[in-house]
């Protein structure tokens, strides 16, 4: 008997509690989820709190750190992420940015929600032997809400970005240029400076002479690098080396080909860092990181 | 002769009954089974995680709280109780396992919250460092659990459409694919909400723990 009543008292329960969440979900859905920003830069203010230097600052460590670690670090300001919770908001920009390398999920994410005054790490899942949560809490708690509390929010992300960069560095972890084979830059690069120097040494050379021709040849070839990169050094590289190519190529055709590919292999490799836009790499996050408030 | 016609036959009937398979659903039946699978095991994953860090998180409390007996023994106990449980991949078929393994979870983590509302009245606990991490520990698992039901939920409900909708239905009940039990709703609204603050419960203290007395 009593067993009955408390099973219907326990089926009404329910079914309340079933009415009621259907409401509740009703209500959710009837306010519109904030949506997912696309993945345009590094740093992404919605809000207009960054000072644009401090963008730009934040922007090429982030990008440094991807060029010679591998890893993909954003930053992203919103305003709020009302109705949903900052964790759930988080994840949903992970799982659309797909941050970190494919198979490495080297990602993670500095989420602000300015209004809200919540913030938030998010942690890929290969991250997350490099950037605990326990490490990713001190950054939030310790580091970035004290100057937030300030007011300070270009001097709270930056900080907060450094340190996140300097876990991520002491961390082992692949090398990059598995982005750069993917991403393919360095092959299409590869065969057309290859082409490029060859007929217009040859070209060159018809003109002024072999050794003329070959100095010519370098000097653009090293323009040509300096310009696309903007580093002198690799353009004065890049130079020599192709006037070297073009010396030998005028001398011997026959073993020059092969040392040609390797000389030009290694200047593609470093021109295909530069080159390249930004997007995900297809990196998986599981929920990982903590949040804070200030 | 007769042996090539019958070669030929076969053949040919291996290649329809091929392609009708592929056509009606049978490798996305397989491959949705085995998403369902690994997102059970991420679940199961992300839960054992929670319940590894609760001994650590026990005794750091005890060094500050600890007259704090019945929440503490609270947690410890509802931990033995959800470890208790067999998870074993089956479950996910069974329902009445699935939901007993639910509310055994459930339990644990409304233990869990009650333990940390008592750790917010001592302040020499909340600044203690090693405490700080493991909540955050804590917190994290909260969300990684929360993440991997949100990602297990997909993964049946997409594998229950396939299961249910014609023609892979045919496919699936010919080779016992049912439909999965998916994780009940009125747990989902208790799990999916941030741990809510509850001081009715642990203030009588004395009274037997109104969540023991159905379970016999």
């Amino acid at each position: 008997m009593a067993f009955t009543q408390l099973r219907l008292r326990a089926a009404a329960a329910a079914a309340a509690a079933a009415a009621l969440l259907c409401f509740a979900a009703g209500l959710a859905f009837s306010q519109a989820l904030v949506p997912v920003p696309p993945l345009s830069a590094r740093v992404i203010d919605l809000t207009g709190i960054l000072s644009g230097s401090a963008v730009n600052r934040i922007e090429t460590e982030l990008a440094a750190l991807e060029a010679h670690k591998g890893s993909q670090i954003v930053v992203l300001v919103v305003p709020t992420t009302h109705p949903e919770e900052i964790e759930q908001y988080g994840i949903r920009v992970a799982d659309q940015w797909k941050l970190g390398r494919k198979g490495i999920d080297d990602g993670a994410i500095l989420l602000v929600a300015k209004d809200d005054r919540r913030v938030r790490i998010e942690v890929g899942y290969g991250l997350e032997g490099a950037l605990p949560d326990a490490i990713a809490n001190r950054i939030t708690d310790e580091t970035i809400a004290p100057h937030f509390k300030l007011g300070d929010y270009d001097g709270g992300v930056e900080a907060g970005v450094a340190q996140m960069i300097a876990v991520v560095n002491g961390e082992p972890l692949p090398e990059p240029d598995r982005r750069w084979e993917r991403h393919s830059s360095v092959h299409n690069v590869l065969p057309l400076a290859l082409i490029v120097v060859v007929v217009g040494s040859g070209l060159l050379r018809g003109l002024f002479g072999r050794l003329g021709g070959s100095l010519a040849t370098g000097g653009l070839a090293g323009g040509i690098a300096w310009l696309l990169t903007h580093v002198l050094a690799l353009g004065a590289g890049a130079g020599v080396l192709a006037f070297l190519f073009a010396m030998l190529l005028g001398s011997n055709r026959g073993w020059s080909t092969g040392f040609g590919g390797g000389v030009a292999g290694g200047w593609g490799g470093g021109f295909g860092g530069g080159g390249g836009g930004f997007s995900g790499g297809g990196g998986r996050f599981g929920g990982g990181g903590a949040s804070g408030s200030w | 002769m007769r042996g090539t016609a019958l070669s030929w036959g076969a053949i040919g009937l291996g290649t329809v009954v091929a392609f009708w398979l592929s056509g009606c659903g049978y490798n996305a039946l397989q491959s949705k089974d085995e998403q369902v699978k690994s997102a059970w095991s991420e679940v199961l994953n992300q839960y054992q995680r929670r319940a590894d860090l609760i001994p650590n998180l026990v005794n750091t409390v005890k060094g500050y709280a600890a007259q704090e007996q019945t929440v503490l023994l609270g947690v410890t106990e509802a931990r033995a109780k959800a470890g208790s449980i067999q998870a074993s991949p089956d479950m996910i078929n069974d329902p009445q396992a699935l939901a007993k393994f639910q509310a055994a979870q459930g339990e644990l983590s409304g233990a869990l919250s009650r333990l940390l509302v008592v750790s917010e009245r001592y302040p020499e606990l909340k600044s203690d460092q090693n405490f700080r991490d493991l909540q955050a520990q804590l917190e994290g698992t909260e969300n990684r659990i929360a993440v991997a039901r949100n990602r297990y939920i997909q993964a049946v409900q997409d594998y229950n459409l396939t299961v249910r909708s014609f023609p892979d239905n045919l496919t699936a009940s010919m080779f016992g694919y049912k439909p999965k039990p998916n994780f009940a709703v009125e747990n989902e609204a208790v799990i999916s909400k941030p741990p809510a603050v509850d001081f009715s419960a642990p203030a009588p203290a004395p009274a037997p723990p109104p969540a023991s007395a159905p379970a016999q």
